[in-house]
């Protein structure tokens, strides 16, 4: 034969490439042969481009066809093996979709809150200011602070906006509004524009020029049926006309608002005044945007901010103490860095969920494949190829995988419904769905388990001498690496479980420690309810002061109120920041002491109504008025702080500013958790409503929460409120009705849902672990019964036998707990952060979780071990 | 045990290649490149037929019962070289007459409406 051309052996070469093996099998040879034929009588005939270019497309447009061809039969096939062994199947499908289903619905909440992008324009050039003090507390800017800022800042634009309430009246049922009051550059530095109609003008922040409103999508479409007409409409805003002069795109939150129950409906200019004293600095009410301009980099913005705040520290001394500083924090830290590192941990959980659920799996398979060892070799001998069988069971596990994932959707569905449920202040959850780019993700993952679970299987068959199974041989040689990959299959099961379960055990703990803090209140049966009492109508403060005092007058004297107060940041809700404070013998300066303290606004009867404990002296009574001598409550920790060892009932204390009055301490209450169950309570000074003055002259305090306490369910004195506040003053909307059961609920929302979750996966772990450990032991028995009936024919006991086959099925429990402790005590060191008064190396926990995988995993020995006793020696030497 | 009778239908309409591949072995056992050759000079050069469009045709009808392979033997009108000869099985001439037949019909209808002229008698 001729020695092949070069362009027969570029034919021969692509086909190779092209073609699945089966067919170059069959027809390999018969082509080249073929297109030699064909290229010498092109050769000579002058026509060897067009037998190229014919030969070329015939091959691009079989070669794939030929392959959808095989894949289509490996299908069907792997459809049939499914059918025929259903336990099997449901059992492998149930265990994949665990693991797919949990990693998509975490995949869908990580992408939703980490990747994607902020709904503001080049969102990586925006950040958001803090000021620092030196005891680490952080807060916004004053007035003056950010009109320096403005005037003096080059490398960043600066914006500023507050959080407020308004009350829409006239045209339906009144209603209260949350509001954001922004800078007139407040949506330029967003890099949001309106949807319709225009943006704030720079003059509408001068006070009286503010009379203009946005709208939020949301509120557009509710209130007035997304029509433009609603533009140049007149709204009345808490008594005042403003008019609508645009609406803002759908999704628009300002910062703080991303997971807030409460999401802004209006937009109102900010009234600054440009012309206030630039010495009072105190009042950091302003929470702060920066752009950065183009070409500025966000360390190089810090270093002009830090020039800055040093030059503050020397124009205005004695204002800024030492600690003091100014930072600039990305927003995408802003808004979501505090839960970064729980959603990547309960991440990674998921995806050691996956890993036990594929070593399950394999597991399964390759018990299967040994059971199938007589077909593959009945087949092979009938011509089928190692690669083509390998490729045969490859199919079957993406089959198999990709049958999971659509299992695993339905409870990727279910998780992330229960996330929105347990924790509906996690910013951005409600973005998480699913959505093409999930549901691909989870065909993708189905691909890469089905690589994962079917690899060891398919080697196993590569490796396969399947001549001996032809005769019934099983192929005795290869039993112990089979048994060895099973045992090591089984070891990284336990493993991963026992790090998922020590993960699980320290959420529960810390979860468990944080429910029991005292919030220093008693929530049972209390209902609060927030009303904002407009200015028009009530410019003054005795008139508002009135209001609340006749309301909860009206409230005590309805049927089923036990109690009635009210305040001005409610508990576990919201703080109203901290403010310095002189003690007697002091005298007040223009800096004021450098002495903060948290600050309250209480009614007479809010200690009583929520269960606050009084420690010493008395509370707030109706004749604490503004006529009366000013008086002040202090907390326990305050009181420890300040007067140790002395009573500081009859001390007289001021805060700092003008115009405040000094204060007699009246009485001492237990600390309350203001911010959270797990922040140590900080020292508190409690005003009466009546007396009080705000730091900035002629606020008045008129947002305030109700709290009632009923004697029976609190949720039924709804209708009451709303009752005894329309009898007041039909104008005013309440707001914001929830138990104060349901606030203590959402502040343990985010632990309830990461102890919840890590616990539900780590229960599946040790199902999964232990019902593997049950199936490869059993299987292990099988294969063993003859030479268990050879031991038991030569004298072995029933003790011996179980004790043989407890050490086959323990051996890799206990390697499995070791390697799994080693994994813990790496990994939980990262759960730091998540834990209330509890270490990441807690050894109870460490030693509780280890013994119970060890209890389950000796029980899943048992009853294989049992079942080897019951082997009749006659029977099993027969068999084999 | 009755014997299912052959439905040629469900393999109608044939491509091109296809009714030419099974009318090429109609008269007799072929190998590869005879298929070729005759098809090419059949249709005046309108149906050729690439190696890789052939083999994965013959491929489809071997396992769906149309041909059936038959020895390897060496063709004595082109090199020595031992080829692998093909056949037409019975199902496979019942699809091809089936198909013969239905162009017929089309032939036919076209006539009835002067598309085409009719066949002048011999």
């Amino acid at each position: 034969m001729d020695k092949d051309i070069p362009q027969v052996r570029l034919f021969r070469g692509l086909v190779r490439a092209l073609f699945p093996a089966d067919f170059r099998a069959g027809y390999e040879a018969e082509m080249t042969r073929t297109f030699r034929a064909q290229h010498r009588e092109a050769g000579a005939a002058g026509g060897v481009a067009r037998l190229w270019w014919e030969t070329l497309a015939g091959l691009v447009r079989t070669a794939p066809r030929e392959h959808l061809a095989q894949l289509r039969q490996d299908i069907v096939y792997a459809l049939r093996m499914m059918r025929r062994t259903p336990a099997f199947t449901a059992i492998a499908i149930l265990t994949l979709a665990t693991g797919i289903g949990a990693s998509t619905a975490l995949w869908s909440i990580v992408d939703a809150v980490l990747l994607r992008p902020l709904p503001y324009a080049h969102a990586e050039s925006l950040a958001v200011m803090w000021n620092h003090w030196a005891d680490n507390s952080q807060a916004g800017l004053s007035n003056p602070e950010l009109f320096d800022a403005r005037e003096r800042l080059r490398s960043f634009e600066v914006a500023a906006f507050t959080k407020g309430s308004a009350n829409l009246t006239g045209g339906g049922e009144p209603e209260r509004l949350v509001a954001t009051h922004l800078t007139a550059n407040g949506l330029s530095v967003l890099g949001v524009r309106p949807v319709v109609g225009r943006d704030f003008r720079a003059e509408e922040e001068l006070a009286g020029n503010g009379r203009v409103v946005l709208l939020t999508h949301g509120l557009w479409q509710r209130r007035f049926g997304g029509s433009r007409a609603v533009l140049g409409q007149t709204l009345t805003l808490n008594g005042e006309p403003h008019s609508v002069i645009g609406v803002l795109p759908a999704g628009f939150e300002v910062p703080n608002e991303f997971g807030a129950l409460q999401r802004s409906a209006v937009v109102l200019p900010i009234t600054l005044d440009p012309a206030a004293p630039r010495h009072e600095r105190g009042s950091h009410y302003l929470s702060t945007l920066a752009r950065l301009r183009p070409g500025r980099s966000l360390t190089a913005a810090q270093a002009e901010l830090d020039l800055l705040t040093r030059a503050f520290d020397r124009e205005y001394p004695g204002e800024y103490n030492a600690g003091y500083r100014a930072s600039l924090t990305p927003i995408r830290t802003e808004i979501v860095g505090p839960v970064r590192r729980p959603l990547l941990i309960l991440f990674g959980a998921v995806l050691l969920l996956l890993l036990i659920a594929c070593a399950n799996v394999a597991n399964l398979l390759l018990a299967r494949g040994a059971a199938r060892a007589k077909e593959i070799a009945v087949r092979q001998a009938t011509g089928a190829s190692p690669a083509r069988l390998v490729r045969q069971v490859l199919t079957e596990s993406l089959v198999l995988a990709l049958a999971a994932a659509v299992v695993g959707i339905g409870l990727a569905r279910a998780i992330l419904a229960l996330a929105a449920a347990a924790a509906p202040n996690l910013p951005r959850l409600d973005e998480a769905g699913l959505d093409l780019a999930v549901l691909a993700f989870a065909a993708g993952l189905a691909a890469l388990t089905a690589l994962a679970f079917g690899s060891l299987p398919a080697l196993q068959l590569a490796g396969r001498d399947t001549a001996p199974h032809l005769h019934g041989d099983r192929g005795g040689s290869r039993t112990a690496l089979r048994q060895g990959v099973r045992a090591a299959l089984v070891t990284a099961q336990i493993a991963l479980a026992l790090v998922l379960l020590v993960g699980a055990g320290l959420l529960i703990q810390s979860f468990a420690r944080l429910r029991q803090v005292p919030g220093g209140f008693n929530p049972d049966r209390v209902l609060t309810v927030l009303l904002s009492v407009p200015s028009s109508g009530y410019p003054e403060r005795e008139p508002v002061v009135r209001l609340f005092e006749r309301l909860l007058d009206g409230l005590r004297a309805s049927p089923g109120v036990v109690g009635a107060g009210a305040v001005a940041g409610l508990p576990l809700q919201s703080g109203l920041g901290d403010w310095d404070f002189y003690l007697e013998g002091e005298i007040p300066g223009p800096h004021g002491s450098n002495r903060p303290a948290d600050w309250q606004v209480v009614t007479p009867g809010y200690f009583e109504t929520l269960g606050i404990r009084r420690v010493r002296g008395r509370s707030f009574s109706p004749a604490d008025r503004a006529d009366a001598p000013a008086v002040a409550m202090i907390n326990e920790t305050l009181a420890r702080t300040i007067f140790a060892g002395r009573d500081p009932v009859g001390r007289q204390i001021r805060m700092s500013g003008e115009g405040q009055a000094w204060r007699t301490i009246v009485g001492v209450v237990a600390d309350v958790r203001q911010d959270a169950l797990d922040a140590p309570p900080m020292p508190e000074i409690y005003m009466p409503h009546a007396q009080f003055l705000s730091f900035r002259p002629g606020m008045i305090m008129r947002t305030l929460t109700v709290v009632v306490r009923a004697s029976g369910d609190a949720a039924a004195l709804t209708n009451t409120v709303r009752q005894q506040v329309r009898a007041l003053d039909p104008g005013l909307p309440i707001s914001t009705v929830t138990t104060m059961d349901e606030v203590v609920a959402r502040s343990l929302a985010e632990p309830r849902l990461h102890s919840l979750l890590l616990g539900f996966f780590a229960a599946v772990a040790l199902v999964l672990a232990v019902v593997g450990t049950y199936g490869v032991l059993a299987y292990q028995v099988t294969e063993r019964t003859r030479e268990i009936g050879l031991r038991q024919a030569l004298g072995a006991k029933a003790g011996d036998i179980q004790k043989m086959v407890l050490r086959q099925g323990m051996g890799p429990a206990l390697a499995g707990v070791a390697v799994g402790l080693g994994g813990a005590l790496l990994l939980t060191r990262l759960l730091a952060t998540q834990l209330f008064e509890v270490a990441p190396l807690d050894p109870t926990t460490f030693a509780a979780t280890s013994a119970i995988l060890l209890a389950a995993a000796l029980l899943a020995c048992f009853l294989p071990a049992r079942r080897a006793t019951g082997v009749e020696p006659s029977t099993a030497l027969r068999a084999g | 045990m009755v014997k299912r009778r052959f439905d040629p239908e469900p393999y109608l309409p044939l491509t091109p290649p296809m009714f030419q591949l099974l009318l090429a072995l109609a008269d007799g056992d072929k190998h590869g490149y005879a298929i070729i050759k005759e098809v090419e000079r059949r249709t005046a050069g309108k149906v050729r037929l690439s190696a890789g469009t052939l083999y994965a045709l013959i491929r489809r009808f071997v396992n769906e019962g149309l041909i059936v392979e038959c020895d390897e033997r060496p063709d004595p009108a082109l090199d020595d070289e031992r080829r692998r000869y093909y056949r037409l099985a019975d199902n496979g001439r019942e699809v091809a007459a089936a198909e013969a037949r239905r162009m017929e019909e089309a032939v036919g209808h076209a006539r009835a409406k002067l598309l085409l002229p009719k066949p002048r008698p011999a």
